[in-house]
């Protein structure tokens, strides 16, 4: 038999992010529902407008203590009771923190939110942070900077921010803080912490599932409706840039490298984010990007080479990053610079084209699950953005030309990014710098 | 609505040729999740030729007679899916979801690799991604703290030349090793429509997915399946193997290895509860008895399943700073140890099937999730019907179940230990 022709694309579905329901508690807390029927475990996160620049200097990392010891007792269930009583109705609760927010969260099957958001409020407003428990995550948060110390590309990882913005910023140092600075809090101070910081005004409740037979909003009434406002101002700071430079970071016999160039960029705001999103995906985004075709289809350099975006509420920064053996490192370095001048080879519309299709069709499937909504809600709460601005971002996109990402690119990229290497320091001459010790995290 | 009672609605047909065809209709959202599952995985392998069937797996990307290298995945990307392929001990797996305007599209593409990859196959491409396997190697295991732990558990549980003796990503002797023949063979050895089974899972009616699947696929010939290679299932440890490794790590760090019953033994889900109750969670007994106590900086323990005589579980604890490896495993025996004797407390039993009924129900709200585990029932499990009935099996097994299950696998007597000392770098 022979095989059938090559089918054509198909009319592309009509497609927008699910509508939320918005709501507004007394209190300043705005809640967003979003009704996803055949989602039967409903995902819910607290985004708490806490930018790092609320912890003292000195005392970085406590935000990410106060998030994580959450779930460690609460006044009300104290020690390990308060998680057994959460789990036994299905719910797993877990937090973390950005440069810009503490994010708290819960999935809990639709069967048991009525029981589990009490719960979930009372790790958020009245958490115990026992001093045995917040001494322990001191140092299970320690323990942690030692495993990243040990790892190439976490480190790597954890060096970008330092490498693009200026150390007068809270943006340039890691979110968990540094060794030293969890030498400077304990207990009293995380207490102190999340009850001050800790508070509804500016903070965003997303909730997202199939509630059929339920009613979120008294749910969420029940549960945060008497929260107090502790008044408190949050400063959203606008990183500023560090002078770029070249650095190899030692790790002696290591079988590859880890390589990252990156530069401070710009955020969701700016009208240029849409055209800079193209340039990115079409340098790095996707299988067939530039940098992956080169280093991995065509070198076999790498298992993949990626751009990233990281924007923040002002400003934000792009990397490229990827592991290569140890002997090609100084062509893939040169290499990758060469592929990021977009001046001397401009994108074209077929490029752009593609970028913007992967961009926007992929939509419907990220959006596609309860966990999926509520994630991008509460990245875009927490830049001060409303859940419309997915549709707005896509109707942008299109409109996005070759000329509009290459003039965006080459405005924002530097001619001299940041390089850093983390690898064998015998690539000291081929990169012409010197190899420097892994500095203390 | 009781989460015991969701099912989703399953179709399934045969071609002529032998390829299974299961569609999961969800009208939800605009997407299609398509997966296809080949029963062929890296217990498959010849001893001299470890890591063949993960790196035919990316020569399955570099074209077929009618798609250029690398266009499978960026049309795919360019269409708005995503994609990929996996390769497991016991299975390879290629998926992508894409929006429905491409669901013609990608059936076609994974139709033409199946029928025409060896048109395409040649050495540079070979070349090409054995290097870029090998830095697949280097990257997740090789230049990691604890990369190879995994595969030094496989070798501590598995006798040499057995099946899962040796890890997926194979050695990089091995890799170099493979050649242009090798990967032919591989493929008319294993690449058939009778070892495939096709799902869609998504805003696809049955009668149109049998249709496109019979459209794109039905051509193919039709060549004789196989039965699974039996493998006799080996007894639990005994006079504790253990293995010790000085290594650039951070921490000490201890782990410990049982012998499990194969997929589709009923003990198994037994099992599954069980290392829930010991290791999955703040609640979990190794977290009180090992974190909460400064002994060890993180601990768990996991199931397995595997579908060649025995599955595998396994415990694992990073010592705290300063604490020995000695010292955590006895406490981590220890909580063991009551475990077997005692079972869980009725609330601890109820709690593991409550976090496993969220677990199960969040993987399946995801098509693309929910497609794979339709493959995975149909090609290990019996029947694709295993993904409905699953929730309501493991809400009705009994704690005494999970005592006796204990009891019969998870015996400290059996373990197997791999220690890992931390060498100053």
């Amino acid at each position: 038999m022979t095989s059938p022709r090559r089918p054509r694309l198909g009319r592309q579905p009509a497609w927008s992010f699910p509508p939320a329901t918005e709501h507004r508690l007394d209190n300043g807390l705005a809640v967003w529902v979003f009704d996803l029927p055949g989602q039967y475990v409903i995902s819910a996160t607290m985004a708490l407008d806490l930018p790092l620049t609320s912890e003292p200097v000195s005392s970085e990392g406590i935000a990410n203590i106060t998030a994580h010891t959450l779930d460690e007792g609460t006044l009300s269930h104290p020690g390990a009771s308060f998680t057994e009583t959460l789990e036994n109705t299905g719910a797993v609760i877990g937090a973390g923190v950005t440069q810009l927010a503490t994010h708290v969260s819960i999935d809990v099957p639709v069967t048991g939110v009525a029981d589990a958001l009490p719960l979930f409020a009372d790790a958020i407003r009245t958490p115990a942070l026992a001093d045995n428990d917040v001494l322990r995550h001191i140092g299970l948060r320690r323990a942690e900077i030692q495993q990243v110390m040990a790892n190439s590309a976490q480190l790597a990882a954890a060096l970008v921010p330092g490498a693009v913005f200026s150390d007068s910023f809270r943006a340039s140092r890691p979110t968990g803080g540094l060794t030293s600075t969890l030498e400077a809090f304990g207990p009293d101070e995380v207490r102190a912490f999340q009850a001050t910081h800790y508070s509804p005004a500016g903070s965003t409740l997303v909730i997202a599932g199939d509630f059929a037979g339920v009613d979120p909003i008294a749910i969420a009434e029940g549960a945060f409706g008497d929260w107090t406002d502790t008044q408190v101002t949050p400063h959203h700071e606008d990183p500023g840039a560090a002078a770029p430079r070249r650095r190899l970071v030692s790790r002696p016999g290591a079988v590859q490298a880890d390589i990252r160039i990156a530069a401070p960029a710009i955020d969701r705001v700016d009208p240029r984010w849409p055209a800079f999103q193209v340039a990115c995906s079409i340098l790095g985004g996707t299988f067939q990007s530039r940098l992956n075709t080169e280093l991995r289809e065509r070198r076999g350099f790498t298992y993949g080479v990626y751009t990233s975006t990281t924007p923040l509420r002002h400003g934000g920064y792009a990397a490229v990053g990827g592991s290569f053996r140890t002997e090609v490192v100084p062509e893939a370095v040169t290499e990758a610079l060469r592929l990021l001048d977009v001046a001397a080879k401009p994108f074209t519309t077929a490029e752009v084209a593609r970028a913007v299709n992967f961009l926007t069709r992929t939509a419907p499937l990220r959006y596609a699950t309860a966990s999926g909504v509520a994630q991008q809600a509460v990245i875009l709460a927490s830049m001060g953005l409303g859940w419309r601005h997915v549709d707005e971002s896509t109707a942008r996109l299109l409109g996005v030309t070759a000329d509009d990402a290459t003039a965006a690119f080459t405005e924002i990229w530097p001619d001299e990014p940041a390089v850093l290497v983390v690898g064998d320091p015998s690539l000291a001459d081929a990169l012409g710098v010197e190899a420097e010790s892994p500095p203390g995290l | 609505m009781d989460p015991r009672l969701i099912t989703y609605p399953l179709f399934e047909k045969s071609l002529d040729n032998g390829v299974r065809v299961i569609v999961n209709p969800d009208h939800n959202v605009p997407v299609v999740a398509l997966n296809l599952w080949y029963d062929v995985g890296s217990a498959d392998e010849a001893p001299d030729r470890t890591g063949l069937a993960h790196l035919f797996e990316h020569l399955m990307f570099q074209g077929s007679a009618h798609v250029k290298s690398g266009d499978h995945i960026g049309l795919a990307q360019a269409a708005g899916g995503s994609v990929n392929g996996t390769t497991s001990y016991d299975r390879t797996n290629y998926f992508e979801a894409v929006p429905t305007s491409a669901v013609r599209m990608m059936l076609w593409m994974e139709a033409d690799r199946l029928g025409t990859l060896l048109d395409a196959v040649d050495q540079a491409n070979l070349d090409n991604q054995r290097e870029v396997v090998k830095e697949e190697k280097r990257q997740r295991y090789d230049n990691v703290p604890y990369g190879d732990a995994w595969h030094r558990i496989l070798a501590l549980n598995f006798p040499e030349g057995h099946p899962y003796a040796h890890p997926t990503i194979g050695s990089m002797e091995h890799l170099d090793a493979a050649t242009l023949a090798d990967m032919r063979a591989f493929f008319r050895a294993n690449y058939r429509a009778s070892r495939v089974v096709l799902t869609l899972s998504g805003d696809v009616t049955p009668a149109q997915g049998f249709r496109l699947a019979e459209q794109y696929f039905g051509h193919l010939p039709n060549q004789p399946g196989r039965r699974r290679p039996q493998v006799a299932p080996l007894p639990p440890h005994e006079g504790i193997p253990r293995h010790e490794v000085t290594s650039a790590v951070p921490r000490d760090a201890v782990y410990a290895a049982w012998r499990l019953p194969e997929a589709g033994d009923p003990d198994l889900e037994a099992l599954g509860l069980a290392t829930s109750v010991l290791g999955d969670g703040i609640t979990s007994r190794m977290h009180q008895a090992l974190v909460r106590t400064e002994l060890a900086e993180g601990a768990g323990a996991f199931t397995m399943s595997l579908a060649r005589g025995n599955s595998i579980g396994v415990a694992s604890a990073r010592c705290w700073d300063g604490v020995e490896p000695e010292a955590l495993e006895a406490a981590m025996l220890e909580a063991w140890q009551q475990f077997v004797d005692e079972g869980p407390t009725a609330e601890e039993h109820e709690r593991a099937q409550a976090q496993f009924a969220r677990e199960w129900l969040t993987e399946l709200s995801a098509l693309d999730q929910r497609a794979d585990r339709f493959g995975q029932a149909a090609t290990l499990n019996g029947s694709p019907d295993w993904v409905n009935q699953r929730l309501r099996t493991v809400m009705a097994v009994p704690k005494e179940d999970v005592i006796t299950a204990a009891r019969r696998w998870l015996d400290p007597d059996n373990r197997a230990v791999l220690y890992y000392r931390s060498k100053e770098a």
